[in-house]
């Protein structure tokens, strides 16, 4: 029992994961963009560089909560740790609702939560990138409006990984799955590029799965409160 | 009009979306030069015209053409 309750919520915080649109979103319309612009070499190097700075900041982000986890908040009395996972949990039913209610803005296409100003930011650089840099810079930046999504979930698995890797040191490696895990969505986007699927397409099939998302991310931030609530309080 | 229909701009944003589309070079400029000809007739009859004006009806035209072209003009905005 002690394992399988942390696997399930990392596995269920790598489901959230994995489903979250915005990076795989800015990296639909900059492989678009690339491919309409530059000849395929290029454009291929771009996403590389793309999907590299995606990564880049998804470790460093999950890395650093990980160690300031492991130095603050484990070593707190249990008393403030009860009263930190009480926060956690309310805000994870809290983006349970956000999800399934805010996650897509109500109109067609698959406008996300994110401020106008801010999207049409990402859609005029993926638009006008013309350097590596540019395309790595796109992509370590494209996660971070989705923030108030992930930290929570990076704060809890942290929490579950170092709670873990007391009983089993082994376990410390899970770490390393979350880190490669988040990417995979970029992976399959660029597999679908490769083979002759165009930005139509998988913007039609994202207009389709909306509301399977939605309750995706819904069920899966509940179930994972519940699991908190139920044998970590 | 000339601050909104910038023929050059457009014209080259629908060179990039048709080729990120994979259709080839000749059949695009075939499509976009029928899809700005019939934009500059519209246009014509009209006293004021809006960027929303606009853009539906170069998805129309581009509609009759290829379906996938009009989609990427229609959602370019509306994909994040």
């Amino acid at each position: 029992m002690s394992v399988f309750i942390p696997l399930a919520v990392l596995a269920l915080a790598i489901l959230i994961m994995t489903f979250l649109n915005l990076t795989p979103g800015v990296y639909a319309l900059f492989s678009h963009y690339c491919h309409g612009k530059y000849h395929k070499k290029k454009a291929q190097d771009f996403s590389f560089f793309f999907i590299l700075g995606a990564e880049i900041t998804a470790s460093c982000l999950f890395l650093s909560t990980y160690l300031l986890v492991a130095i603050f908040i484990a070593d707190l009395p249990r008393i403030a740790i009860n009263c930190i996972i009480w926060i956690l949990i309310g805000l994870l039913f809290a983006l349970a609702l956000a999800s399934l209610f805010f996650y897509y803005r109500p109109n067609k296409g698959t406008q996300l939560f994110i401020p106008r100003r801010i999207a049409n930011c990402y859609n005029f650089h993926a638009r006008n990138a013309k350097t590596r840099s540019d395309a790595f810079c796109l992509g370590a930046l494209s996660g971070i409006p989705e923030l108030l999504f992930t930290l929570p979930l990076y704060i809890i698995t942290s929490g579950e990984i170092l709670k873990m890797s007391s009983t089993h040191p082994a376990s410390s490696l899970l770490t390393v799955l979350y880190i490669v895990i988040p990417i995979i969505p970029l992976f399959v986007t660029r597999f679908h590029f490769r083979h002759g699927y165009n930005l139509a397409d998988i913007e039609r099939s994202r207009v389709h799965n909306k509301n399977f998302t939605r309750i995706i991310l819904c069920v899966s931030y509940l179930l994972i409160a519940t699991l908190i609530t139920c044998f970590r309080t | 009009m000339n601050q909104i229909f910038d023929e050059k701009t457009i014209r080259k944003e629908l060179r990039i979306d048709a080729k990120g589309l994979g259709i080839p070079s000749g059949a695009a400029d075939v499509f976009i030069d029928k899809t700005i000809m019939v934009a500059k007739q519209k246009i014509k009859s009209k006293k004021i015209i809006t960027q929303n004006d606009l853009e539906r009806i170069i998805t129309t035209e581009l509609k009759k053409y290829n379906a996938d072209f009009a989609y990427v003009y229609e959602n370019r905005d509306k994909i994040i």
